[in-house]
Order: structure tokens, then sequence, then C-alpha cells
């Protein structure tokens, strides 16, 4: 186990130390990301962010945009989180206008939402727990009971799926998204870890087609909170998990971004729905951002089910 | 109190150093409160106090206090 003491050694890392002084160099308040992540989890996450950033990332140009993506992601999120602290809840958006404004804007998608969001999962230490939570007991279900196949609903970056097509070197997956962006990033990361034939995203909205297709095996992250109705998608979600089958299904609490619809206020919330649309819940995890700021002001938090 | 007086007792606020003062060379490397958590915080409330929105684009490229000095005599703000 990681004793502390060791952040000398990010020099071993070479992508993480480039983009440790690019944060040093242009956005002097970032400067502390990643030795805060690197002393708060060991060697284990700067390994496994060293691998990303050099299979994703690899020339100086890519891991600078990358930067750039995800600064601009991190500061956008806390200005409005800092505004949702103030007002209590999230604007009022259509998801028609937020396909527009986000899912089906290539530019936007790929110059900063989907680098930004793929570099929270090792920066946020609520993002990083919440996928050694998902690694430790649904990818270990997976391996134990000989899964074969799984369908990701909602694939956002592909981060889910890559991390099962490397536990699972026999599996093969589906994902699931609306938006031609996500399918393209999503499918570059799992193809840039050499597993293009075991993997492939359609663009779909799942609630609006009657497409009919199930699994043993069903991830989806971060999808409800995006929704205006979160119950419509979590029954089409009940019919794609087989009897017997198990799901991995989580939401963002109190967290306010640019896509963000469904205001959760509290985990039970949505285990409530979850059983409500036919789950039975045998475990979660919620894992807050950071300590409260304010009393009055709920720090964003991630929650994370795994379901039967 | 004047608009500077105002913008240090946010610096000091935010950054919970109530001794802070500030010049056009501060950065966050000086001060070890000062991550983006803290950043963007004390953006919002320059902007509420102030009166003003700044756009994405501009608050990225702050280095340090005197870039946003700068961008305040942007916005109309006279330090």
């Amino acid at each position: 186990m990681y004793k502390g003491g060791e952040t000398d050694n990010l020099a071993a890392y070479q992508q993480l130390t480039k983009l440790n002084r690019l944060f040093l160099e242009k956005y002097p308040f970032m400067g502390s990301a990643i030795k805060s992540g690197f002393a708060a989890f060991g060697r284990t996450w700067a390994d496994e962010f060293e691998e990303l950033l050099t299979v994703m990332f690899p020339s100086e140009k890519e891991l600078a945009a990358a930067a750039d993506g995800y600064v601009r992601f991190a500061l956008d999120v806390t200005r409005r989180q800092s505004r949702f602290d103030d007002d209590g809840c999230y604007p009022q958006k259509s998801f028609d206008k937020v396909a527009q404004e986000v899912y089906l804007n290539d530019n936007y998608m790929q110059s900063h939402y989907l680098p930004g969001l793929l570099l929270s999962h090792l920066l946020w230490p609520h993002h990083y727990r919440q996928s050694r939570f998902f690694i430790a007991t649904f990818l270990r279900d997976m391996e134990t009971m000989g899964a074969r196949s799984f369908i990701d609903a909602g694939v956002g970056t592909g981060f889910l799926s890559r991390l099962t097509l490397q536990a699972i070197p026999e599996i093969t997956g589906i994902g699931f998204d609306i938006s031609p962006s996500s399918k393209k990033f999503s499918e570059h990361q799992v193809a840039s870890f050499n597993m293009s034939h075991r993997y492939e995203v359609r663009v779909l909205d799942l609630c609006s087609t009657a497409t009919k297709v199930e699994s043993d095996w069903l991830i989806s992250a971060e999808v409800l909170e995006h929704l205006e109705d979160p119950m419509l998608f979590l029954y089409k979600l009940r019919g794609i998990l087989c009897s017997g089958g198990k799901g991995f299904i989580t939401a963002a609490i109190n967290a306010a971004e640019i896509d963000h619809i469904h205001l959760y206020r509290h985990p039970g919330e949505v285990k409530e729905q979850l059983q409500q649309a036919g789950f039975t819940v045998e475990q979660y995890q919620s894992i807050p951002a950071y300590k409260p700021r304010k009393a009055d002001a709920p720090p964003p938090e991630v929650v994370a089910f795994i379901v039967t | 109190m004047t608009n500077m007086e105002n913008l240090q007792a946010i610096y000091r606020e935010v950054l919970k150093k109530p001794d802070l003062q500030l010049t056009p060379e501060l950065t966050a490397r000086d001060v070890d409160s000062w991550d983006s958590l803290a950043h963007v915080q004390i953006i919002v409330e320059v902007e509420k106090k102030f009166g003003v929105e700044f756009d994405l684009d501009d608050f990225l490229a702050i280095r340090n206090v005197g870039d946003f000095f700068k961008l305040l005599a942007r916005y109309g703000v006279d330090l």
C-alpha cells in the first residue's frame, strides 16, 4: 500500500510530468492537481494515468490540447457549481437544447467536453474512487462469472467500456450514445488500446427507438441526470438487462454541469427510481467531491449502484 | 471600501489568508490554498461584487493578479 512521500517519483512518469509542467506553466491554479492525485492514490493511480496519457495523447500537441480541454471543462463545471451553491437548482433546459449545445456540437465535444471528462476520471478524486469501486466490485464479478459480452448505455468517453475490455480479454461490448462525437472518441480510445475488434458504438437514443437489445451485463454511468425523464430510461435499461443479469448504474447528485437537467438532491432518490423500474439494489457507494464549502450548499456527489 | 480593497478582501476570504497583500506578480504558485476551486470562487465573487460576467476565455488567460487587474479594467472596473 502507498505510504506517502513518493511524489518525487513523479519524474519516473514521462507524460504525467509533462502534464504537470503544462498545468504549472499555463494554469498555475491547477499546479497541485497531479501531485495531490499522486499523494492520495499512489503508484496505481500514476500507472493508470500514465498509460492513458501515453496511449491517448502521445504527442506534445495532443497532450497540450487535452490539458487545455480539461482546464476549460473543469473551470466551467466549477463556475456552474458556484452558481448552484447560491441558486440551489439547475438552470432550466430541455434535452433537445442541451443536445444541440453539447452532444451534437462536435467542436465543443472534441475540444473540451470529452478530453475534460476523460481526464476527470483520474484528476477528480470522487471520479477516480468510483472507477476503483467499479473495478473492485462489478468488473470482479464479471471476471468471476465468466462474462462474455456487455452493453454500455451512454458511453460518454468510453472510459468504463475500455476498462472492461482491458480487464477481460475475450469479452465483447456494444456501446450506445446519442452523440456521434462520443462514438468517435470512445471507439478511438478502444482502438488506441488495440481492442477495436471487440467493441462498437451505435449512435442511438435508446428511449426513442424500439431497438431490442439485451445483455447479462449492463453499464450505464452518469446518464440519468442528463435526461428530462430518467424513469423512461430506467425502464428501458430494465428491459435490456436479462433476468439474472447484473448492472452498474451511476448518477451525479447536486452537480451543476452544462448538460445536467434532472436534479437529484440525494442518492436515495436514485435508489427509489431504480427500485421503481424493477431493479434490486445489491450494493451502492456514494462519494462526495469535496467537503461542503458552505453549510447550506451540498457538494457534488457521484453514486454508483450494483443492481440485478 | 475602494475597488482595490474589495478585491483584496475577496482574495483574503476565499484563500483564507487574512494578511494577504495583492501584488501584480502574485500567482497561485505563491499561495498553497489557491487551487482551481479557489480560483473560480474568486472569479465568481468578483463577478457578483462588481456586476460583471467574464467569458471563460478571459479567466483562462489569468496567470497572475496583474492579469486580473487588466481584465477588470477591460470590463470597466477601475482599481
